[in-house]
């Protein structure tokens, strides 16, 4: 009788691929639609900018498909806890621990991946001469599909499945929506302090909550948040907001502290959970 | 050696107590037949075996560790869910050999389990396409593989027609001949465990009744034992036999056959008897007292 060593690479590896080959249909439609899209847009708004909000803008959309083929992959969790699914490969030595990990491998690793390849390849055809300034931004897009994948998995760890796809597409639709919003208010917050207070709605305490309403918007979705940076950058502003945005380096740092913290409670509730 | 032990072990699901100070002892290579009605708290004993719940109270113990906490414990163990959730759109042969995988066995392994339990014609059907009896036996063969030293079947009778149901105890009682696997089988169908355990645990509303080999369990509950012999002069044989306090009626079945009732705690007086007078008795067998009658003695006898 062979004994179990506790995680195993093996066994991830094994109940990963077991999986990807079951949702390998659904992948090869996002990775088709995404990339039609992003070559659209590329083609149509920005192929000849340099690396400006046009050219990253089409990505936005591909992001927010992918999401939402990932908050519903990772739904699975929930469904295969939920109706026992689960305990016939618990049965086969895999660890609970193991299960968390080789879904999030497959439902948040495996899209990012796919998604930064495939458009690294099309942009490369379509407008090459943007690849070089991109790279920088891939690796924005691969965090916040992390952060994303985290934090669907710790509510599907619970055994949520309806809430972990409503979340993910709420997320995945939403956020960028959200973040441009609040960002734009705090952008034009400093005026209440050249003027007077009547000019701007943004006196110091709704001044502060917006802007750890985007902070946090920002860190649910750094990509969004470096393309808006290079706007508010861009931006004139007569009077700077009293404190400046976080930058999107320290945002893409706190979001992969988070992504680590989230996994980490979602192994827990996984550890603990009865299945 | 014991092999699995429940200390006073409590399970509640928010307000329901679904395991209420269960304590007791399977030792090895038993087959234990876990018997109660619906709802009596089986199933949740079953997963609290396995490490897929955690005792809210007590400790269960599965060759010395925990199994909530020590996982290892699962690769010794097969498993067949009460209710299995198959993955429909997999061949049997894909589904199987996933499993076999995880617990690094080969393709070998997966074609012997197939055989054990007769799929081997239906390796490249989808699981969709399966009748609930083969589903059954796709969850009988998937629990043995890697070759576990304990089977648990929760319910591996349930939803079957009579067909099905007489075909899945012939395997499990091929399976216990061959292979000499300890197992844990529950059921609310009291008869048909009767044919393969040896060892009972009577459980009703969460409560552990009592628990203990069979063979104990008649003499403690007074459930008349049954012989059944085949003699070479069974007048002789009979004769002999009746003048024995503890032999209570002997029923001749056949020409060369007897039944005989005894008195369950001279069991082991009667055997030494038989074999005394084995010159004149070509094979005798123990057929077991009726397990139902012992579960309503164990039921009336608790208050």
């Amino acid at each position: 009788m062979k004994r179990l060593s506790s995680p195993s690479l093996r066994r991830i590896y094994e109940q990963t691929a077991y999986m990807a080959n079951r949702r390998m249909r659904s992948y090869s439609i996002a990775v088709i639609i995404t990339d039609v899209i992003t070559a659209l847009f590329i083609l149509m708004l920005g192929w000849q900018a340099p690396v400006t909000v046009l050219a990253l803008l089409p990505l936005v959309p591909s992001i927010s498909i992918y999401k939402i083929v990932i908050a519903a992959q990772i739904s699975g969790i929930a469904r295969e806890i939920k109706s026992g699914e689960v305990q016939l490969y618990l049965a086969h030595t895999l660890t609970r621990v193991e299960y968390l990990l080789s879904t999030f491998l497959l439902a948040g690793i495996t899209p990012a991946l796919l998604l930064v390849s495939t458009c690294s390849v099309v942009i490369a055809i379509v407008a090459p001469n943007l690849l070089y300034t991109i790279g920088e931004y891939i690796l924005y897009i691969f965090v916040d599909l992390l952060i994303f994948s985290a934090i669907v998995v710790l509510v599907a760890s619970h055994g949520y499945e309806g809430t972990t796809i409503i979340l993910g597409v709420f997320l995945g639709l939403f956020i960028w929506i959200a973040t441009s919003i609040l960002l734009f208010f705090y952008t034009y917050s400093g005026l209440s302090y050249t003027y007077s207070s009547n000019v701007s709605p943004l006196s110091p305490p709704l001044l502060y909550l917006v802007y750890l309403s985007f902070s946090i918007c920002a860190l649910l979705s750094p990509f969004t948040y470096r393309v808006l940076y290079i706007a508010y950058t861009q931006t004139y502003k007569p009077s700077p907001p009293p404190i400046p945005p976080p930058t999107p380096q320290t945002i893409m740092l706190l979001a992969l502290l988070l992504t680590i913290a989230l996994l980490g409670l979602a192994l827990r509730e996984i550890k603990v959970r009865d299945i | 050696m014991t092999m699995i032990e429940f200390r006073e072990v409590s399970k509640r699901f928010g307000k329901v107590e679904a395991l209420k100070n269960a304590s007791f002892e399977i030792p090895e290579n038993t087959v234990t037949a876990f018997l109660g009605p619906n709802g009596a708290g089986k199933t949740t004993s079953m997963k609290l075996i396995m490490g897929f719940l955690k005792p809210s109270k007590g400790a269960v113990l599965v060759w010395g560790e925990e199994p909530w906490r020590n996982e290892s414990i699962r690769s010794r163990i097969g498993y067949l869910p009460e209710k299995p959730v198959y993955p429909m759109d997999l061949t049997v042969e894909d589904f199987l050999s996933h499993l076999a995988g995880l617990r690094r066995l080969g393709r070998a392994d997966v074609e012997r389990v197939s055989r054990l339990v007769g799929l081997e014609k239906l390796m490249d059907r989808k699981i969709r396409s399966l009748s609930r009896g083969y589903l059954q036996r796709v969850g009988i063969a998937q629990s043995l593989l890697g070759e576990p030293e304990l089977l648990i079947l929760d319910e591996p009778t349930a939803n079957l027609d009579p067909a099905a149901r007489r075909e899945i105890l012939d395997v499990l009682k091929v399976l216990h001949k061959e292979l000499k696997v300890s197992m844990i089988i529950s059921s609310h169908i009291i008869p048909e465990l009767q044919e393969l355990s040896n060892y009972a645990i009577f459980i009703d509303k969460g409560t552990v009744l009592d628990y203990g080999y069979l063979n104990d369990l008649w003499r403690k509950y007074s459930v008349e034992t049954v012989f059944t012999i085949e003699a070479t002069d069974i007048e002789t044989v009979a004769k002999q036999l009746i003048e024995k306090p503890f032999v209570h009626a002997i029923k001749r079945v056949s020409s060369g056959t007897l039944e005989v009732s005894i008195d369950p705690s001279h069991f082991k007086v009667f055997e030494a008897l038989l074999t005394e007078i084995n010159h004149k008795i070509r094979r005798y067998e123990f057929k077991t007292a009726n397990l139902g009658d012992l579960y309503e003695k164990i039921v009336k006898s608790k208050p």
